[in-house]
């Protein structure tokens, strides 16, 4: 299988926190989709999300998380819910780091969750390359700053602000 | 009378350093490493580890004046995450970031829990101690060792 090519860095951004709500957290979402619903997220392994990087057919973003990090659970539901707002858009996947740590190493995971917002990549110069990483954020956040980042590398959409 | 309450005392205290062999066996027995335990071995190991990282947890709160996440299980989860790493690698290496080298990180003690930008500046990647300005900081300063197992029996 090829090994991971071609991957540019463009924007590196790197936070704490992205909340700017004064909310407090509620416990009324659950963890996963709602009852009977399909889940939108799908848990990749390395080889998998290397598939996927080789076979872009559309943007994806990669949720690197661990068992226990504590806000990697607070932004799971967030998660879910983004990728079911943008089904059939955007894919939305998410790479146990534990599990995966050759890839979570060839990604330059550090602080968790990390989001990896990736496109399809298309230049003549390269004709190998097959994916581009548009933007990369460390910490927790809520859906509307996930939806406003994705608008933002993928859709030309205005810088949000997070802070 | 007195040399003899002298004497007395004299073997007690040399006697106290002879031990018998199953003091010996068990002394070697609690001294085991987290992966030779048998099953059993193991959940008395992780039940301890995660009553003193709780018991860490809610002392440095208040060492801190930080408090709590208004979501408790974010907390737990991390405590839980402290508690096996202490049993894997000795120390209490913060669960909410990716290591190369796991066991060279713990060593280096740079994110051991309390790492150096909690020490330094009370950020807490983990979400584990909150400041007061923090949106998901909550009332709450201290924790249980039931809300911490409750907490952190959650499925991703």
């Amino acid at each position: 299988m090829k090994l991971l090519t071609a991957i540019s860095l463009s924007l590196l951004i790197s936070s704490a926190q992205a909340f700017t709500a004064p909310r407090r957290v509620q416990r009324s979402v659950s963890l996963y989709a709602a009852e009977g619903e399909e889940k939108a997220v799908a848990m990749v392994s390395g080889e998998d999300l290397e598939l996927l990087l080789q076979n872009m057919e559309q943007p994806l973003v990669v949720d690197a998380y661990a068992t226990w990090c504590g806000p990697c659970l607070l932004m799971a539901p967030e998660f879910e819910q983004a990728a079911q707002e943008l089904k059939g858009k955007v894919k939305f996947v998410k790479l146990d780091t534990d599990q995966e740590e050759e890839m979570a190493s060839r990604l330059n995971i550090m602080g968790l969750p990390t989001l990896l917002f990736l496109d399809k990549y298309q230049d003549d110069e390269n004709p190998d390359a097959r994916a581009v990483l548009k933007g990369r954020i460390e910490g927790a956040m809520q859906k509307k700053s996930i939806l406003d980042l994705v608008e933002h590398y993928f859709f030309d959409g205005p810088a949000p602000q997070l802070f | 009378m007195k040399s003899t309450i002298l004497l007395l005392l004299f073997v007690e205290s040399t006697t106290a350093f002879i031990v018998s062999p199953n003091t010996i066996r068990q002394s070697v027995s609690l001294r085991k490493k987290y992966e030779d335990m048998d099953e059993e071995e193991k959940a008395v190991a992780l039940e301890k580890a995660t009553k003193a990282m709780t018991a860490f947890t809610n002392k440095y709160l208040e060492n801190t004046c930080t408090k709590l996440c208004s979501d408790k299980s974010v907390p737990a989860v991390v405590i839980k995450g402290l508690a096996e790493h202490k049993l894997t690698l000795g120390a209490p290496l913060c669960p909410c970031r990716f290591y190369d080298d796991k066991e060279a990180e713990a060593k280096d003690g740079y994110w051991n829990c309390p790492c150096v930008p909690m020490r330094e500046r009370h950020e807490c990647h983990c979400m584990l101690f909150l400041t007061e300005d923090n949106a998901f900081v909550g009332e709450e300063t201290s924790i249980t060792y039931e809300e911490v197992i409750e907490g952190s029996n959650i499925q991703f």
